[in-house]
């Protein structure tokens, strides 16, 4: 993927707490009304002139962009840098940054060098987990040993990765499990594993569905030897999944029901809702 | 020309606590503090982690038009304590002046650039207890220092 540089102008910055201390200061509100000393600019289409920069949350070269376009920032401007661009600097590419969210105006600064290419990091990806698999396997000497321990590694991934997806996508809370599910195929898996599965079987009570993967980034160069039969080789991303749900409250029990690897033709995974964890209160209070 | 008093007009950040889920207190650090609680400090974390419990859930029953984001900030004569918090239990609360308007932008920054980079992406910090980290702290003294509200002289 190539650089894309955005030529137009800076915007002048002038912070308004310092010449005009009734207003308000930090970020502008709401309202989107303009602040003191900012440029107004006419309205950014997508199919005339330069196409807006990509919304890096931390790179402080792009932050003065975005935060100037601002209420300007269109669907379609970043839709068109939702893959993998990356700002001038080389910082981190485009996350999934809410559009129309104002920045704070004081960040650090990006100090991580990009990934190689995304094709390298996932064969290394596939390549790691097939490493850990076969270690797992000399481990333990039976398939369901490895299979709960996968689904523990799981577990223990996904109740910090949901931190980070929450950190990343800014998604709020869902107000029922199908737009979980949803969250769950079309943001979650995208950010992660770069596939999109398909939702389908709803369950008439509407309290499970499955996942159908057309293909399995973690399975790219296996094949299950016939002494490992009942090996469910992705069984971590059961373990991510019920980890992750567990910690916004939700219990949910994941299995795989088909597998590529066992010969069928896609890989299909069974999400069942089994209930709502309450919030706790702290011991001592009533 | 008007003299401008302009100790009026420097804004500040009190102190800032950190709850994950269960209540546990994962941070506190204060800036400004002129006056204590007058309670040991784990007694102040249980107050005010029960404090915010009972305002969430007071606010939502009580709201009488459909909830979007609950509970975002009080204030007082002389202080304001704004409250962020996302889907998995972590609470970010910060006590800044009056004069601050809406920060969710600067809360959320601190659960996701300092938070979630530092400490939940590092394996070697233990999830549920007060971070230890001596890069987080510093990180999120910096950044509460580099804000725009943040003033050094206040205080």
């Amino acid at each position: 993927k190539s650089f894309v540089f955005c030529g137009l102008p800076r915007p002048l910055f002038v912070s308004p707490n310092v010449f005009f201390p009734l207003r308000q200061s930090g970020l502008s509100d709401s309202s989107g009304v303009a602040q003191l000393g900012r440029i107004k600019r006419p309205r950014l289409h997508s199919n005339s002139g330069p196409p807006a920069p990509p919304s890096c949350r931390v790179c402080p070269y792009l932050r003065s962009e975005r935060s100037f376009y601002g209420d300007f920032w269109s669907e379609r401007t970043a839709a068109l840098f939702r893959e993998a661009v990356v700002c001038p600097e080389g910082l981190i590419p485009f996350s999934a940054a809410p559009l129309g969210a104002r920045l704070p105006l004081a960040l650090p600064p990006c100090s991580r060098p990009l990934p190689g290419s995304q094709r390298e990091s996932s064969e290394l990806f596939t390549l790691t987990y097939g490493a850990l698999v076969t270690q797992l396997c000399k481990d333990y000497e039976n398939d369901e040993d490895v299979n709960k321990q996968l689904d523990k590694m799981g577990y223990n991934i996904g109740v910090r990765l949901i931190e980070d997806f929450l950190a990343r996508s800014n998604v709020g809370r869902c107000h029922d499990f199908r737009e979980t599910a949803d969250v769950i195929a079309k943001v979650a898996f995208k950010m992660y594993l770069g596939i999109t599965p398909s939702i389908t079987n709803w369950s008439p009570a509407g309290d499970e569905f499955s996942l159908i993967l057309e293909n399995n980034p973690l399975v790219d160069f296996v094949e299950l030897p016939d002494n490992h039969s009942s090996l469910i080789y992705s069984n971590l991303l059961c373990g991510v999944l019920r980890g992750a749900l567990e910690m916004v409250q939700m219990a949910v029990d994941v299995k795989f029901v088909q597998d590529t690897l066992k010969g069928d033709g896609v890989t299909e995974i069974r999400m069942r809702f089994i209930k709502r964890i309450e919030d706790n209160l702290p011991a001592g209070e009533e | 020309m008007p003299h401008f008093e302009l100790s009026a007009f420097l804004m500040t950040v009190h102190n800032l606590y950190l709850f994950d889920r269960d209540g546990v207190c994962l941070h506190y650090s204060e800036w400004h503090r002129k006056k204590q609680a007058g309670i040991p400090k784990e007694e102040e974390y249980k107050l005010m982690y029960g404090m915010l419990f009972s305002i969430r859930s007071f606010v939502s029953k009580m709201s009488p038009v459909d909830m979007k984001d609950g509970f975002l900030a009080f204030q007082t004569s002389r202080y304001k304590l704004h409250y962020y918090e996302t889907p998995t239990g972590v609470k970010v609360v910060m006590n800044t002046d009056l004069g601050v308007g809406p920060i969710r932008d600067v809360l959320h920054h601190i659960y996701s650039g300092l938070y979630v980079e530092l400490v939940v992406k590092n394996p070697l910090c233990p999830l549920g207890q007060t971070v230890q980290s001596e890069l987080f702290r510093s990180r999120l003294d910096a950044y509460i220092r580099s804000l725009p509200f943040f003033s050094a002289r206040a205080g």
